[in-house]
This record gives C-alpha cells, structure tokens and sequence, in this order.
C-alpha cells in the first residue's frame, strides 16, 4: 500500500507514542489511526493504556516520545485548549465537570456566549437544543453535584458538542447507563458519524464494541496489538488479541483442598448499594467478586471492613462479629488492601519501613516503646518475602517503582496473623513479572489458612487466580461459579444478564439503575442568597438593638463613622474572597495595607494634586507588585499559598518597618479632601465600594469572570479539561486581592492621618471573617460578593455598636476570633448531612 | 559516609555555616558569651516551634500558639504575684489552659474539618483579646523568684533554660519517632485516608497533636516568663511566625508527615542566630522580618529540591 495514500486516508494519526509514569511504562510506543467518519473502538483490558492514550490526543497529558498528525498535519497538543481548537473533544468516564455550577453553566464552560455578561438566554437555549438533539431532559439551573451519575454523562457529551468537534473521543460512556440510555448514546453516536465525525468509542465490553464500531484496535499492556474490521472479526478473535500473552501467564495452582469456613455472610444489605448478599469464605480460599464495576462488589468489601455501615450478620470462625471501624476489622484479623495505593495504600514521604510497620506497632512496643530491632526485622521479613528491590529498608516508598510500591503494600500484612484478606486490584499498575510475583503470595496466604476475597476488574486475574467466583450486578450476587470452569462470556453473560448467543454477546448494556434525582423546583437565586438574606436580617436586628441600648446609633455623625470603618475592610474582604473562591488565601493583606499607609505618609505631604495622584499610582503599583510576587510564589515556585502568603507578610511587613519604624508623618489636607469627600451626608468611599461590590456580584452570577472563579475553585481539573487557563485566573485574584488592599490602605492612610507599620495588620484576619460570615467556604467555590459586603457590614456593626455600649475596645479580638469559628464551624455542620 | 551525611537534616551545615560566616563580619558572635546567650534565648522560640512542628506534622499549622504564649505570661505572672509559693497553682492553670486550646482546635479542625489555618487564626485572636481582657491592659504581678531560676539561670555555665528546652525537644523527639502516637501522628500527616484503613484513630491523633502543640507553647509561655520575669501584653506574638519560620527552615512541609523534632531545634537555633546576628549588626527590625520572609520561601524550595533529588536517585 502505497505510503502517500495511507496517509491521507487517515484523519487522526498517534505515531510511536511513548508515556512513563514513575518508572512504569504505560504506552510502549503505540500507533494509532483513525479514518474520518468513522466509529473505531479502542478496546483493552484495565491498565492496557487506553485512557492514557486518549489523555494525550486531549491535550491533557504531554507524550514522552512520538507525533500525531490530525488531516496530515502534525500538530503539538500543549494545553486542553490546544486539543479543543484543533476539533478534538473528550467525554470522560469519571466525568469532569464542576459540581458548583449547574447544567447550563458547564456546558458552556470556556466558551460562554455573551460579552463580559454571559448571554443566559441564549447559552440556556443552545444547551436545551443539544440536550433535546440528545433526547434528554434534564432542568438546565441545576447543579451538577444534584444529578445523578448518568445525568452527568449527558452534560459531559452535551458539552463536547458545543465545541463541533471533528474528532469526539468517549471514554468508556456507558458505564453508569442503563440499556435503554446505551441506546440512545448509540444513535447520538451513529448521528454524529453520518455528519462526518471521527468516533473514538473507548470500551472494554464485547457486545457494545460489536453493536456501535466500524473498526477495533486493540491495547495490551501499553502497546497496540492490532486493528481490526469489525465486519472481520469476532468475540473470540478480539478476547484472544486482548488477552494476548495473559494467556501465558502461568498462575499458581488453586485450592487442592479446603479447611473449615472462615467467614460467613448472611444478608448483608446497605441501601443502594447492595442488597442480601450471603456467602460463605473457608480457610485456604480465594474467592473472587467480579462483575462490571460499580456494582456492589467494592462497597460491599469496603463495609465488612468497617467503612460503611451494613446490615445483616457476619460470623468469622463461627463468632458474630460486628465491624464498624477498619481498627475492630484489623483487630478481629480481617485486612482490606486497596486498589488506590497512592491514595489509600501508601505514606509516598515515608521510608519502607514506616510504610510497613503501622499497623503493627502495637506488638512491636516494649516498655512503651517502639523497638527498634523488632520493626527493623519485621521490614526485613516482609522486604524478604516479597522480594522489594530496594537497597534498604530506610528507603522512601516514593524511590520505588510501581511493582515495588505494591509489593510494599502488600507486605505490610505479613506481619501478624489476619485470617481474612480482601484484595482489590492486587496488580493494579504493575508489570507482569511482579503480577506473578503477586499471584504466588496471594495463593501462598491462603494456602497458609487464611480465606482470601479477592475483587478484581481485570477478568483474566479474577477467573486465573480465584478458586470460586461470586458475580454481582446490581448489588445482588446473581451467579456463582467454579474457578476452573469460569470463563469471560460467562461472567460478563451473568453480570449484564445477556444470553449467550452463538460466541458473540447480544448488545445488552450492563445497566446499574441509578436513583434518579429527586425533582424538586430549581430555586437557584434563593439557594445563593439564602444566607446571605438571614444575613441581612441579623444586621437588622443587630442595628435596632443597638439603636434601642444607645440614641447615638441613629445620629448621622454615628452613621458615617460607621461607614468610613466599614469601608476599607470591605474592600479588603472583597479581594479576599476572589482568593477564597479559589480555595486560597491571602494572608499578607494586613502588612500590606500598613505599607500603604507608610508610603503615604512620605508622598502626600505636599498639599498639591499631584502629590495625591502620586500616592495613589505609587500605592496601586506596590499593591500590584505584592500580589504579582504573591502568585509567583504560588503559582511558578509552587509553594502552598498559605506559606507563600505568610512568607510576603512577613516580607511586606519588613518594608512597611523600615520605612516607618515606628507610627509618623502627616498626610496632607488635601489628601485628606479626596478621600473623605462626601456626596451630601455620604462618604464617596463608601457608595464606591457599594457599587464595586454590586459590579463583583453581577459578575459572579452573570458574568463569565464568575463562570471562572467558581469553576476553577470548585474544581481546578475539571476547570483545566474545560479549557480555562487556571494559572491565569489565580494570578489576576491575587493581584486583584492586594489592589485592594492597596486602596484600602489609602483609606486607612486618610482616616490615621499618618503612616503607621501596625495600622493594618487586623485586617489579615478581619477580612477572612468577613468573607466566611458571608457564606464563603474555604475550600473554593462557594460564596457572594453580597455576603462578603455584609460579612464585612456586621463586623463593622459589631464593633460599633460594642463601643456604643461602653464595652472596652480589648473584646474586639474575642468576638472578631468567636464570629469566626462559629461562622465556619456552622458551614460545617451544615455541609455535613449532605456530603455524609 | 555519604549516605550518613545525606540522612543528617541540611539545617545543621547550614547553622554551622552562618555562625562560622556570622563570626567572620562580627566576632563578637564567637565569644563563650554570645554563644551562651543565643542558646539561652533559641530555648524560648525552640520550644514554641517544637509544639509548630507536631501541628506541621499532620498536616496542619497553629497559629494561635502566639495567643497562648501571651495570655500563659498574663495568667502565669497574675497567679504568681511574685510568691514562690504559688508556682505549682501558675504552671497547672497554664498547662489546664493549654490542654483546653489545643482540644479546641483539634476538635475544630478534626470533628468539624474546618481548615487548621482559620481555626488556629481565629483562636489566636480570641486569646489575645481574653488577655487583654483579663488585664484590662493594664498587666499586674510578676514572676515568682524561684520561677525565674529556669529561665534566667544555668548550671556548669550552661543556661538552664536551654537544658529544660533540649530535654523536652529531645523527649518530643523520642515520642514521635518510637512511639505508637508519634507513629500515628506522622501517618495522619502523611495520607489520613490510608491511616484510617490502618486502624489509625484519625482524630483523636489530630486532636491529640494540636493538644501537645498548645501544651508545647505554654511551656514556652512559662519559660519566656522565667526569662523576663514579668507580664508583657502581646509577647508571644513574635513567636507566631518566627515559629512556623523555624519549623520550615527545619525542614518540616506544610503538607505533613514531613519533618522532625531535631531539626526543629536546628530550626530553632538558626533563626535565633539569624537575630541575634542581625542586633549585633545593627540590622533594622524591617530588615530582619524580609530576610525572615525570604528564609522561608528559601528553604520551602531547597528542600523539595533536595527531595526530588533523591526521588530520581
């Protein structure tokens, strides 16, 4: 075939491409084409380096090695927005999506229609036309975070199509739908490939890959094993190329015989997740939990571990037992190794020896102590009997490959007696010497007495390893059958309920019905101004006691007292927030605003414009300089900001000492003029400041600039997939956080009279309180600029009307530190019942 | 020999270092004297640091350790009023305090997971007020004659307050490094969801390292008052950056499990030598917050580099 034609034949085309992650190669060179118009199924076990590969054609992951060419071109995907501009649009299997904002809102994301408000009408529009193209209803104001699993999975296509991509990449899609939601996916799909559009359709089920595909390449092992017509193949052909040298893989001979019943368990049942489950373990075991996942198999291991409650009866060696906690569940000699070792396995800072030795430090204390040669010879033992290569047991867990890292994880146990061992995904990332490895020492557990579940997604792990095999769907055990009869027709046959019809599956989807969400009207401005409205009454309230206990409250002299303290920290608190909405926080606003006060005094002195004007520009550029120096910290040295931040208070606090060592200086009358002018009875500031927050409050909630804020800060990946440039926005929310302390620096400056290095430094903690009082959460992505105003009006009040009452000024740190942790321990109990 | 050199926490060369460089521009720095002094004085934000560290250590961060140092000089002097006889009655108030703001803080932070940094900042607030409150702002009493010995004496010529210091760095030391708790504590820090799988009582950990954190800083607060023998409104919070400072120079990350009581009193040292340096040279206040500022965004990147060195090693 000649080389020129070949080329062009092929829409998309991945050369040689290479990936490592810490040492373990996920792609091994692959190649990969694609025809335009075509739907081409990538098929391949868990692990095979699918979702890699697909990672990379996004823009999201950078290739170590190889070229892609799209229309012949060799192009460079850089940044999720490189990929997107280029036509190429990914739906996730976990979706990505910003559970803070709702339907509507992420469609959009990125690339909202409007100007700097976003057109509402026309985005909802737009987005109920696509959904209706993709025949779902689903209300267009609700938050992501209230719908259900499949919902999300609509949203997620729905907003690749805004983009009309060329080339549309879906990433296992159907695993959270139910058959007749696969159907409809599958027409979406078969309309999108008579437009033209190239289909990449990530799967690894059968019939789904014979219902929807034009051709099927298939991945092992981080390498592609071949393509194939679909019109040319079969289940047999594909399962052979899928599992390819698996075949070989020699496992350890199962149970010759087994001992007395370890674990017995009688209708376990958690609402939901699944239901009645009864089973019995006998000693030298291994049963497996297979099944498509999602479906029971791992909530119902996590919770006869004591991570979730259950209900039922468990009885190990004929005992009941009952185990609401991992701590009972080690007591009792029932351990859980989990899939996830970087997030639920591995301490990565500590060394091997620590990582080994944590549960069982009980048995090596003597006289209160840890002794030291007994956990060095357990690390030994376990470091023996697995086999870790490392040069020394004081090696950090971080140093080792992956293999290695699971052997570790795996090792811990060897110590101590457990009598239950339950395995998720025991070879989850390892290469296939140590997936040997692994295989022998499961088997060795349970040939030494031990009962053994072991949950597996990979079927050719779960039928070569298991002596029995427990099938789920839907949170029931629906079959069970031998190890050495299993096959994978049969088990996916019994967990997607398809019949078994001549070798090849029928297109059933492997549907976990999902409790849809609940209906309830979608009331989304009262949702966000809720606290804020209970707020604004507890100002009320707070101002008519006050006015009742003191007259003077009420005079205007007392009102625009109140305004000018009320102003400087709301601005400050405003900038604040924008930091807040990101999940940061700004700590050097205090110093800072002393700093201005300091710079001030030394240029205002003359009773000229100029001079005024000076200070000013000065003022605004040292702010902008302290948050410019704040996001570099941040964002290019990668320093945690609370560190960063501390560090640039201390900084900025130096500089505004060594300017004015001590408070001095006088500003001059006519800066004093501009900055306390009045408009009749009314501070100028002040009716600024209310109109600046009213600004920030329209476009936090019409304004794209919102979209970004709360996107980024609820979730910065899903924010970085939809294309935003997230290191921008942290920058311009750390400059817009200290030019606004700046100004409210000038403002102090005006009220003082004088440069004084300690003016400011309440303010670091004032303004955090006002923007948690007003509803903000810390964690990103929640909160107002109404709230923050009147976070920052209460504190204001409270400390008014405490003077009115002739309590002493020292109460001031009491209530400001109290109003804190109530406002922020409230957000928790609030948060609570939800999120579970 | 390398390898010990590399397990040997860089704070040490680089303590070495600055005193050597420190004695060269003023030699003052190098006389028995001056040494003694600056031993004497790292024991009062030592020991401040050596209670940061545990709060780094999982994963957290007290900032309202300056707000107990302040209000244990208050309480400790106002019981004392100068009577030997009253010491016992001072030091268990403070210590019932400590215990009280640590609980506090680690219940915030571990039942209602607020964010440590909000948590403690709030609190700090609230101590500083409760000691003004307490004094009206006008401090009264002094401390105990028999109290001031710890801070202010020394025995063999080695200032007593850094003996006290050393032996409580060194028994925090032992406890976390060959101790169940300490054990917990550097696992919590490190991967709090892998710690629960583990048995690992998450949060009683967390609230018991945020009560040896406060405790920590009332025996600070005690020692500072032995050192200056009288109430002063507001000195602890000196102590509130300069001991996260130490504690990060230290070595100890902000993102826990990282980090170690030894160093801490090499953190401790450094800083103190970074002052004491600093008055000798007639450096301004200001001058010495910056390079304080820059110390720790210094150290903050040194010691990720030198742990992604020796990840690729």
């Amino acid at each position: 075939m000649p080389k020129a034609e070949d080329m062009s034949a092929d829409e998309l085309a991945l050369h040689k491409i290479e990936k490592s992650f810490g040492g373990v190669k996920a792609l091994k060179g692959v190649s990969f084409f694609c025809r335009k118009g075509e739907v081409h199924c990538l098929l391949g076990e868990n692990g095979a380096g699918k979702s890699t590969l697909m990672r990379i054609l996004a823009g999201v992951m950078r290739p170590d090695a190889g070229r892609i060419t799209i229309g012949g071109r060799e192009v460079e995907l850089t940044s999720p927005r490189a990929a997107q501009d280029l036509g190429i649009a990914m739906v996730y299997q976990d979706t990505r999506l910003v559970p803070d904002l709702d339907v509507a809102q992420n469609v959009w994301l990125g690339h909202e229609p409007g100007g700097v408000l976003v057109d509402r009408n026309q985005m909802e529009r737009a987005t109920q036309e696509i959904l209706t193209r993709l025949d779902a209803v689903i209300p267009l104001a609700r938050k992501v975070s209230d719908l259900s699993v499949a919902e999300r999975q609509i949203v997620e296509i729905a907003r690749a199509l805004t983009r009309d991509p060329s080339i549309l990449i879906l990433d296992e899609p159907t695993s959270a739908l139910d058959m007749a939601e696969i159907d409809r996916l599958f027409a979406i799909v078969r309309g999108l490939k008579d437009q033209g559009k190239t289909i990449i359709f990530i799967s690894h089920r059968l019939p789904e890959i014979f219902a929807i595909a034009d051709r099927i390449t298939v991945l092992k092992d981080g390498e592609a094993v071949g393509t194939v017509e679909r019109s040319q193949t079969d289940a047999a052909q594909l399962v052979r190329m899928m599992v390819g040298r698996e075949m070989t893989v020699a496992y350890p001979p199962r149970a010759a015989k087994t001992g007395p019943v370890r674990l017995e368990a009688r209708q376990l049942t958690s609402p939901g997740r699944f239901h009645e489950a009864s089973f019995t373990l006998s000693a030298g075991e291994i049963v497996g939990f297979g099944g498509i996942q999602g479906n029971g198999q791992a909530d119902i291991v996590r919770a006869i571990f004591g991570l979730s409650p259950l209900s039922g009866e468990l009885r190990l060696d004929g005992e009941k037992v009952e185990l609401t906690s991992p701590r009972e569940a080690i007591a009792k000699g029932v351990v859980y190794i989990p899939g996830d070792r970087h997030r639920e396995g591995l301490f990565m800072p500590h060394s091997i020896r620590e990582n080994l030795s944590l549960p069982h430090l009980k048995s090596l204390v003597t006289a209160g102590f840890i002794s030291a040669s007994k956990e060095n010879r357990l690390a030994r033992d376990a470091i023996a009997r697995y086999a870790v290569k490392t040069p020394s047991a004081e090696a950090g867990v971080a140093t080792l490959s992956g293999g290695n890292q699971q052997k570790v994880v795996l090792g811990r146990w060897t110590a101590g007696t457990p009598r239950v061992y339950i395995f998720e995904d025991p070879t989850r990332g390892v290469d296939v010497a140590t997936k040997l490895d692994i295989y022998r020492q499961i088997r060795g557990l349970a040939e030494e007495g031990a009962a053994v579940i072991l949950v597996a997604s990979d079927l050719m792990e779960l039928i070569g390893l298991s002596d029995r095999i427990l099938i789920f769907s839907q949170g029931r055990i629906v079959d069970e059958v031998a190890g050495a009869e299993a096959t994978e027709e049969r088990i996916v046959g019994s967990a997607t309920g398809a019949a078994h019809v001549g070798g090849v599956l029928t297109s059933h989807g492997a549907g976990v019905a999902r409790a849809s969400t609940a209906s309830r009207p979608e009331r989304p401005l009262f949702d966000r101004y809720a606290s804020s409205f209970a707020l604004a009454l507890l100002t009320v309230l707070l101002a008519v006691v006050t006015a009742f206990v003191s007259p003077y409250f009420l005079t205007s002299a007392n009102a625009v007292n109140l305004a000018n303290q009320i102003t400087p920290l709301a601005l400050v608190a405003l900038g604040q927030l924008a930091v807040i909405l990101l999940g940061g926080i700004d700590l050097s606003v205090g110093p800072l605003i002393s700093l201005i006060t300091a710079v001030v005094s030394f240029v205002a002195i003359q009773d000229s414009g100029l001079a005024v004007a000076e200070a000013i520009a000065l003022s605004l550029m040292a702010g902008l300089a302290v948050g410019l120096f704040n996001a570099i910290l941040i964002l290019w040295l990668r320093i945690p900001d609370l560190i960063a931040t501390l560090a640039s208070y201390s900084i900025v606090f130096g500089l505004a000492l060594t300017l004015r060592p001590s408070p001095g200086g006088m500003v001059s009358d006519s800066y004093l003029d501009f900055f306390e002018a009045h408009l009749g009875p009314v501070p100028v500031a002040a009716l600024l400041v209310l109109v600046l927050a009213i600004i920030f409050e329209i476009l936090l909630l019409r304004g794209r600039l919102g979209q970004r804020l709360y996107g980024t800060g609820s979730s910065p990946e899903a924010a970085r997939v939809a294309g935003l440039a997230t290191g921008l926005i942290r920058l311009g929310a750390y400059s817009f956080c200290a030019v606004m302390s700046a100004l409210a620096g000038l403002l102090i400056a005006a009220r003082i009279g004088s440069g004084d290095p300690q003016a400011g430094m309440a303010f670091t903690l004032t303004s955090i309180t006002a923007v948690v009082v007003g509803g903000a959460s810390v964690f990103g992505g929640r909160g107002t600029a109404v709230g923050t105003l009147l976070g920052a009006i209460v504190v204001g009040l409270m400390q008014n009307a405490l003077n009115l009452m002739q309590v002493t000024a020292y109460y001031q740190y009491i209530w400001a530190g109290a109003l804190t942790l109530i406002a922020v321990a409230s957000h928790a109990l609030q948060r609570s019942p939800h999120k579970k | 020999m390398a390898q010990l050199l590399a397990r040997i926490s860089p704070i040490w060369f680089a303590v070495i270092l600055f005193y050597v460089l420190a004695g060269i521009v003023s030699p003052a720095m190098l006389s028995t004297g001056q040494a003694l002094n600056v031993l004497q004085v790292a024991a009062l934000l030592g020991l401040v640091a050596t209670g940061q560290v545990i709060a780094l250590l999982v994963g957290g961060i007290d900032l309202s350790v300056g707000g107990v140092v302040t209000l244990t000089n208050i309480v400790a002097t106002s019981i004392m009023l100068g009577q030997d006889s009253s010491i016992p009655l001072a030091i268990a108030v403070c210590l019932l305090l400590g215990i009280l703001v640590g609980a506090l803080n680690g219940f915030m932070v571990a039942v209602l997971k607020v964010a440590p940094l909000i948590t403690t900042l709030a609190m700090n607030s609230i101590l500083f007020g409760a000691a003004l409150v307490y004094t009206g702002g006008a401090t009264r009493g002094t401390a105990a004659p028999a109290f001031k010995i710890i801070g202010q004496g020394a025995v063999l010529g080695i200032p007593l307050s850094a003996v006290a210091w050393l032996a409580v760095a060194i028994a925090v030391a032992v406890i976390l490094r060959r101790t169940i708790f300490g054990r917990w504590i550097y696992a919590v820090g490190a991967n709090s969801e892998a710690a629960a799988l583990m048995g690992v009582p998450v949060k009683r950990t967390l609230i018991g390292a945020y009560v040896m954190c406060s405790v920590m800083a009332v025996l600070g607060g005690l020692l500072i008052t032995s050192y200056i023998g009288n109430p002063s409104l507001g000195i602890g919070e000196q102590f509130l950056l300069n001991s996260v400072a130490a504690v990060v120079v230290g070595g100890a990350a902000l993102t826990g499990g990282v980090g170690s009581a030894v160093a801490t009193i090499g953190g401790a040292l450094f800083m103190t030598v970074l002052v004491s340096f600093t008055n000798i040279a007639r450096v301004s206040t200001g001058t010495q917050y910056i390079v304080q500022g820059a110390l720790i965004i210094l150290s903050v990147m040194v010691y990720r580099a030198l742990a992604e060195k020796r990840r690729i090693t």
